[in-house]
């Protein structure tokens, strides 16, 4: 693998959480999301040239990313699509603001996710791996479509306050 | 330490954690994003709260094919995290998703499979066919749109998209349509002339139809899949005719359930496990209605985007009654 390579290499890590995070908070659907995020990433890799390496990469890349996003907003002219420019320019500040550290809490995920009880990791799973709304879960599970979301909304807290337990982290 | 969330924060959550779950009407959706836009602070807790959720859908999807999964898993098309260099993840996703390629183990497993397939976005459109008419026989056509009466379900088509969204077009002997459907937050019925009727209630229109079911199992293949986990003997075998196909078949246990005495499924033993072909048998508790019908796949192809609206189905001049 050549230097430049390495180095772009290590800074996508880094910034992927925060790209990922960002764009699915515009785009909301996960497979949009995956599109999207697999653009920035070639768009990180071609753009690398014009990368000042005394700035930092995190708030570089996903700025790459708010441009994908208004060029997404602009050709899909959905009704559904929440934010405006200026919404966009907001978030995108605001994840190159979260500090590294929390992006490092999220690797105890996994850890925490192993913790829940069947009925909340089923519902994660719903959710997350086969990217369900409530109202489809809801059949499935036997609850109604508010209750799902209201259990998925306890999950999330006990999953945040989880990875914030972190010994060291904290 | 975090002060105690004021009012306006717990409104601010609430928006959030609806806009994670996609469950927030457009009026609120629109608020959301105007307070994002001006505020840094609700801008900020939008960017934390998005954290959680978004590494939750890498950490469920990487747990693919994991044994201590709650659930068989049905593959879908995402492609996993990109923290390699880009020609590398392409190489990693394509390898993982053939390395963790689900058998199904078994019958429960199968089960699960299907009912996750009938849940996934894709537009299905099935041909049902009665094949057993129960003890009243065969019904006299229905020849129009007059008298209250609705046709029947033999040579009816069902389109699916999903586990919530359905449309089900049943044809009277003069050829007009008789059209009910759920665009998944609202049932509504279309008529081939008059009123259209729409309701929050989104299993209305699935009720009370006359010289039938009051209730049809099979407009949610999902819901009518998830049924067979309770009160059902499971069992799997090759389908007998086509290659490479599999066969769930699930027999009544419990005859207090409402559901069909006897179910085969045909569906591909590939990643795809979205159902072909549905007999379901015994439907008839009460000796009215048919007893036997058969759902056969007959195309997997996008439809329009609004087709399960109702007014894709009829002109915009026709009344409208909220039932």
């Amino acid at each position: 693998m050549d230097e430049r390579l390495r180095q772009v290499t290590r800074g996508w890590t880094l910034a992927q959480p925060a790209v990922a995070a960002f764009l699915t908070s515009v785009v909301r659907d996960f497979r949009e999301r995956d599109d999207l995020l697999q653009d920035v990433a070639v768009a990180v890799l071609e753009s690398f040239d014009s990368y000042d390496e005394s700035r930092p990469f995190v708030p570089w890349a996903i700025g790459i990313a708010r441009h994908r996003v208004g060029t997404w907003l602009r050709t899909r002219r959905r009704a559904r699509v929440s934010f405006d420019s200026v919404a966009v320019e907001q978030l995108a500040a605001a994840f190159a603001a979260i500090p590294a550290d929390d992006y490092r809490r999220l690797d105890r995920l996994a850890e925490c996710v192993g913790g829940l009880e069947t009925k909340a990791r089923q519902l994660c799973e719903l959710r997350y791996r086969d990217d369900l709304k409530p109202a489809a879960i809801a059949p499935l599970v036997g609850m109604t479509a508010n209750t799902v979301a209201k259990a998925l909304q306890r999950v999330r807290e006990r999953l945040r306050e989880c990875i914030e337990r972190e010994p060291g982290l904290a | 330490m975090n002060a105690p969330p004021d009012e306006n924060d717990t409104k601010l959550d609430q928006l959030i954690e609806g806009h994670l779950d996609g469950t927030l009407d457009d009026d609120d959706e629109r608020r959301l994003g105007r307070l994002v836009a001006e505020s840094a602070g609700a801008a900020g807790r939008l960017a934390r709260a998005m954290l959680v959720h978004d590494r939750l859908i890498d950490v469920l999807r990487s747990e693919r094919g994991s044994s201590a999964s709650v659930s068989p898993v049905v593959p879908r098309f995402g492609v996993p995290r990109l923290a390699l260099p880009l020609g590398l993840a392409v190489v990693v996703a394509v390898g993982s998703l053939l390395l963790l390629r689900p058998a199904p183990a078994n019958a429960s497993a199968a089960l699960e499979r299907l009912v996750r397939a009938s849940t996934a976005a894709t537009d299905r459109q099935y041909a049902i066919r009665v094949v057993d008419h129960g003890p009243g026989g065969e019904p006299d056509p229905v020849p129009s749109d007059t008298g209250g009466r609705k046709p029947g379900v033999d040579g009816a088509t069902l389109f699916v998209r999903g586990a919530d969204k359905f449309v089900f077009v049943r044809t009277f002997a003069d050829g007009t349509v008789f059209i009910n459907g759920c665009d998944g937050e609202i049932g509504w019925s279309v008529p081939p002339t008059g009123h259209v009727h729409l309701s929050e209630d989104r299993r209305r229109f699935r009720r009370g139809i006359p010289g039938e079911r009051d209730d049809l199992p099979f407009l949610s293949l999902a819901e009518g899949l998830a049924e067979f986990r309770r009160g059902y003997v499971l069992s799997l075998v090759e389908a007998p005719e086509a290659d490479g196909r599999l066969r769930l078949e699930a027999v009544r246990t419990d005859s207090r359930h409402r559901g069909p005495a006897r179910a085969t499924i045909d569906f591909p033993a590939g990643d795809d496990a979205a159902a072909e072909r549905i007999e379901l048998a015994g439907l008839s508790r009460d000796g009215s209605g048919p007893d036997g019908v058969v759902l056969e796949l007959v195309e997997r192809a996008p439809l329009p985007a609004d087709f399960f609206d109702h007014a894709h189905h009829h002109d915009a001049s026709r009344p409208i009654d909220w039932e």
